[in-house]
């Protein structure tokens, strides 16, 4: 074997041991699957929902035309991670909100969407649809 | 090249095998033991009053997801009467799940105090207050309280969008001890609480527990006080409402508020030369119980699912993890 070709095998000796002993260490770190939301996402854009509307939070600002404090609001009780976008129809199917309410677009490899029918009991007690997306 | 390549087929495949081999029944039937302990009320369905559970469930005799203030309050290990991790693995009944809970207010409330001046014979405190919720600030409303011995001082106020407030105390200088201030803040409806002890003309707060251990449970507020301690009043503080708490021997009635909030119940006292404060919130939350499942080892095999709950109108987040010993070690 001559001289060049030693050099050549040692060389790729190294270079394998070098790459085998990377992926091992790698394989080896802690790993977070994180499924915290894998929990079907739907059930917990529905339970958010059913919430806000149980204490009257919801209706208040959807009325009001509150968009600040209600993605405000979605951004406490969903968990952190979690990619949302509210849309507000009311009773003939129109768009009420004028502002994106969300925290920054849908993101993740999954999103799911939920729809609530909201009765604000004021007034008139006009209703709303509420399509809230939720992704992770 | 051999070596090479095997070497990166073994690595990759424990690199991607996490993800590839996502067993979804698995997650599945961790879900659904979770919904089961949050909507049943387990057995003895009043196991939140006295003894242990025979069924592990936290759920109230109310909506779902409305869970039983003494449930959720004997889950805490800090808690005289708490039921250990072994005692709720049993009752739950599934032998090869583990399991750890945690349940948590929904945004974070932090006091400080900024300063203090003496003026003749009394004291101003300036405190501030900082709402948020993972960086983001909240503007919301704010109930005040200070403990001190036999005194109570209340306040209002709120944050701006910042998140940020001030208040201000005045206290005697005779009513020297330790204090403590209570903050209840109302963002929405969703209210969560922030607590600092502080020292009034004396020595810096004795750690949490040094001489007196509170435990709520049932409406009732338990005082296991250290030798020499002797309590001066005890009081329970809400969104809306201060009382002082009637005694009934060694324990202190909590009333039953309809105010959707925490109550915070504070216990002042004295101790020799010392005047001391403890305080605990009734539900007792924060609180984390259960498995261990931060080791690096276990932190990758992991099923974690997070819900909103309530316990007496209060909203909370309520975080319950999952891992199967016997099917990754």
């Amino acid at each position: 074997m001559t001289r060049r070709g030693v050099i050549h095998t040692i060389d790729a000796l190294l270079a394998a041991a070098i790459l085998t002993t990377a992926l091992l260490y790698a394989s080896q770190i802690p790993r977070d699957r994180d499924y915290t939301h894998d929990e079907a996402l739907s059930v917990l854009g529905m339970q958010t929902l059913v919430k806000m509307d149980g204490n009257g939070t919801l209706g208040r600002l959807v009325n009001t035309r509150s968009w600040d404090d209600l993605e405000n609001v979605m951004r406490v009780m969903l968990p952190t991670g979690v990619s949302f976008n509210v849309t507000v129809f009311d009773d003939q199917g129109n768009l009420v909100n004028d502002e994106v309410i969300s925290n920054g677009g849908l993101r993740g490899r999954t999103v799911e969407s939920v729809e609530y029918g909201l009765v604000v009991e004021e007034g008139s007690c006009p209703m709303y649809r509420i399509r809230l997306q939720v992704g992770v | 090249m051999v070596l090479l390549t095997v070497g990166a087929m073994y690595g990759v495949n424990m690199v991607a095998e996490p993800f590839l081999d996502y067993d979804s029944d698995v997650q599945t039937r961790y879900y659904q033991i979770g919904r089961y302990i949050l909507l049943a009320q387990g057995a003895p369905s009043n196991w939140g009053v006295g003894g242990a559970p025979t069924d592990l469930g936290l759920a109230s005799e109310g909506d779902n997801y409305e869970l039983d203030i003494d449930k959720i309050s004997r889950l805490n290990p800090l808690n005289d009467y708490s039921v250990n991790y072994t005692a709720l693995w049993e009752s739950l009944d599934v032998d090869d799940v583990s399991f750890r809970i945690s349940v948590e207010t929904l945004f974070d409330v932090s006091l400080s105090l900024d300063d203090s001046q003496v003026q003749g014979e009394q004291t101003v405190y300036n405190f501030s207050v900082t709402v948020m919720r993972e960086g983001r600030a909240l503007a919301a409303d704010v109930s005040y309280y200070v403990a001190v011995r036999d005194t109570t001082q209340l306040s209002s106020g709120t944050t701006d969008g910042d998140g940020a407030g001030t208040v201000q105390f005045t206290l005697p200088n005779s009513k020297n001890g330790s204090a403590v201030l209570v903050a209840l803040v109302d963002f929405e409806g969703l209210v969560s609480y922030g607590v600092l002890p502080f020292a009034h003309n004396s020595g810096a707060p004795k750690p949490a527990g040094t001489y007196a251990v509170l435990s709520p449970m049932n409406y009732t507020l338990t005082v296991d006080l250290t030798p020499g301690a002797n309590v001066i009043n005890a009081a329970t503080f809400s969104r809306d409402y201060a009382f002082n708490l009637t005694a009934d021997g060694s324990d202190y009635m909590i009333p039953r508020l309809l105010d959707p909030s925490p109550m915070i119940n504070v216990v002042t006292g004295s101790n020799a030369s010392d005047y001391w404060v403890e305080w605990v919130a009734y539900p007792q939350v924060p609180l984390e119980t259960g498995a261990d499942m931060s080791a690096d080892y276990v932190v990758s095999d992991v099923s974690s699912a997070s819900y909103i709950v309530s316990v007496k109108g209060v909203s909370y987040r309520f975080i319950i993890e999952f891992r199967s010993p016997e099917q990754h070690d």
